[in-house]
């Protein structure tokens, strides 16, 4: 899909110019002139923001995880397998609170899909986590150290037939599967289908076909909450998309935390011969959702990177040149990379300054890195937001949430490029402390 | 003189973290018929080493990792050795686990790795651990140190559960020491789960543990 006929020819300024434009113009239908006013005003000053511009108030953003529905009195629970609750807890979180972007309800994901699919990889409320408890990652070894080269030869196959069988039982029987490169020929192509008549591997794709079933009712409850609120509140969302860094994908999702430190070690060329691979795949899922949703942010969030897991000459070689190019390769593509430094990057701040990175074209938040330090690195070069700390947010006084907002606006946000938000996502907190920090935000964040 | 040698060269490659050089030597000193118990002690200092290094900002967790996994191939090479030993020198002993709900495991793991490194001997529960299975392996295992950790915001309230039970049930799971640790663990929140003790990073854990039980 592409966004104008002559999209192959234009810059990658003219392509972040057309996805600005579609973003600012999404086809809603707002409920009133006040919200379209609002939603513009919005999308201005996130887009004067990632500029290194000042916008006429620092934007104010709030990333939520299951917080709306401990503000509603619903669980947990309720989120991943009741629209009708999620749609009265993020409906309610939005007018409540107001941030200038909406706190949408998607990432949240639906239970019953997962429930179909019989997926290992995580918990969930209602399966293995209590109903008041987020979603937690099941870290295992499931690519073996054994299995580099058949990820670094066929990345999709790999994922077929040996990454998707470990962490999802219904595809379990998908082992028996041929690679599809097989169907080349008239001869080969009735072997390729035994598998597929196999009772189990039917039963397999009937479950599928349930998961979609689900998905698409979950993604029509999705689509019309966060559709309301947008045309009735005016909140531009800020995840179009979603890509890791391909550390990350090895680190957090095939080989574990500790197998892959391990990895660095005992197989470091065959580690960055199999991340060079996965810079393409990443690039081309974030600006295939961010084209698809005509919004210009590709979410990434960071893990394994962060301070103390790795020295800054591992980071060096091991990280920052793979995630570097997805960084280079959305920004080509018009997007905007949403880079989220979970946990600290103190150690890292000087990677942060390369100038092989466009400037004023990536937003980067912070969860508990030190802003000022941050500030002096990226200052004319990309925006940056956070870390009102989510232990503030949950065990202070709003009078503290004032006071750092305040500190962050003087000391941080005084140039512009600056978005105030949260660090870690927010499963629990204080109203009143939420409350603070937007209203913090409205009375200190005027330029 | 080589026996020393030997000795060095063992210390000296657990603390570079050089894991098939580590068990050539110990293989080598189990054919000469040494004390299993001489061998991890000299591993111990080479995994002081470690400790030191990392504490340094030489190493990361990345050599933390590593330097548990050579602890763990020594230990698999010594334990046959070992039938005969009931007990290896320990400076104290700290239980481990996750609160039941959190499944986070690193941080646990990486302070177990460095307290080992320190010659403390570490019960690890593991994650999502139930308030009261803190409570009977307290019981069980008597160890001087709890710690309990939680990464989840709403860990908070399963840490405030278990360290009520612990107050409640005895004098034993009263008395023992209990510190809580996690990425967003600060001031407030040992305060509000009613904690004296806490860290949000590993090296602090350790020098707790340590202060606790000098």
């Amino acid at each position: 899909m592409k966004l104008t006929d002559n999209w192959d020819k234009l810059s990658a300024q003219e392509k972040y110019e057309v996805r600005f434009d579609e973003f600012m113009n999404p086809g809603i239908e707002f409920a009133s002139q006040e919200a379209e006013q609002a939603y513009k005003q919005r999308v201005q000053m996130i887009k004067d923001a990632i500029e290194l511009k000042k916008p006429e108030r620092v934007p104010i953003s709030l990333s939520v995880g299951f917080y709306p529905a401990v503000y509603a009195g619903f669980t947990a629970y309720d989120m991943m397998y009741d629209y009708e609750k999620l749609g009265i807890a993020f409906k309610k979180f939005n007018k409540d609170f107001k941030p200038d972007t909406l706190a949408s309800c998607f990432t949240l994901g639906p239970g019953k899909v997962f429930e179909i699919l019989e997926y290992n990889l995580y918990q969930w409320p209602g399966n293995g986590t209590a109903d008041n408890a987020s979603y937690q990652c099941v870290e295992k070894e499931y690519m073996l150290d054994s299995e580099y080269d058949m990820l670094i030869n066929d990345p999709s196959g790999y994922w077929m037939r040996r990454y998707l069988p470990r962490t999802f039982g219904a595809f379990a029987p998908w082992q028996a599967l041929s690679p599809w490169t097989d169907l080349v020929e008239l001869p080969f192509v009735g072997a390729s289908m035994i598998p597929f008549g196999l009772p189990d591997v039917q039963d397999s794709f009937k479950k599928l076909l349930a998961a979609g079933e689900a998905a698409l009712e979950w993604i029509g409850a999705v689509g019309a909450i966060d559709g309301e609120v947008q045309a009735t509140q005016g909140m531009p969302g800020m995840m179009g998309g979603f890509a890791k860094a391909p550390f990350d994908t090895l680190g957090d999702t095939l080989r574990g935390t500790r197998p892959i430190m391990l990895d660095m070690f005992r197989r470091p060329d065959k580690l960055l011969e199999a991340m060079d691979k996965l810079v393409a795949i990443n690039v081309e899922m974030g600006v295939r959702a961010a084209t698809a949703n005509h919004n210009p942010f590709v979410f990434i969030p960071l893990h394994k990177g962060a301070d103390g897991f790795l020295s800054n000459k591992d980071f060096a070689k091991y990280y920052w040149p793979t995630l570097k190019a997805v960084i280079k390769g959305l920004v080509d593509e018009g997007c905007v990379p949403f880079l989220f430094v979970e946990g600290a990057y103190n150690q890292r701040l000087e990677f942060l300054a390369d100038p092989e990175i466009p400037e004023g074209k990536t937003y980067w938040l912070f969860d508990d890195t030190d802003m000022v330090e941050a500030k002096k690195v990226l200052q004319g070069r990309a925006c940056m937001g956070g870390n009102v700390s989510g232990s503030m947010l949950k065990a202070g006084k709003p009078q503290e949430v004032e006071d750092y907002v305040k500190f962050l606006m003087e000391n941080v946000a005084q140039d512009g490029g600056f978005i105030l938000a949260n660090g870690v996502v927010i499963e629990d907190a204080e109203a009143e402390n939420l409350h603070a920090l937007v209203q913090a935000g409205l009375k200190y964040g005027r330029y | 003189m080589k026996n020393l040698s030997i000795r060095e060269q063992l210390i000296e490659n657990v603390g570079n973290l050089e894991e098939k050089a580590v068990s050539k030597l110990v293989l080598k000193r189990i054919e000469l018929g040494e004390d299993p118990l001489f061998i991890i002690d000299d591993c111990q200092e080479g995994l002081s080493l470690v400790g030191e290094r990392y504490e340094q900002g030489e190493y990361f967790i990345s050599g933390l990792i590593m330097a548990g996994e050579i602890l763990r191939q020594v230990m698999t090479l010594l334990k046959p050795e070992l039938k005969n030993h009931s007990s290896i020198h320990s400076k104290g002993s700290v239980l481990l686990g996750t609160v039941e709900g959190d499944i986070h495991d690193l941080g646990k793991s990486i302070l177990g790795i460095l307290l080992t490194c320190r010659g403390f001997t570490v019960h690890d529960l593991g994650v999502d651990v139930p308030p009261a299975v803190f409570v009977e392996h307290v019981e069980q295992v008597k160890p001087d140190i709890v710690g309990i950790s939680g990464l989840l915001t709403v860990s908070h309230k399963k840490m405030k559960e278990t360290i009520d039970l612990l107050n409640m049930k005895s004098e034993l799971t009263r008395n023992t020491p209990v510190i809580i640790g996690g990425g967003q663990t600060d001031e407030q929140v040992a305060s509000m789960v009613g904690a004296k003790l806490w860290c949000n990073n590993a090296i602090e854990g350790v020098n707790i543990c340590q202060k606790v039980l000098s």
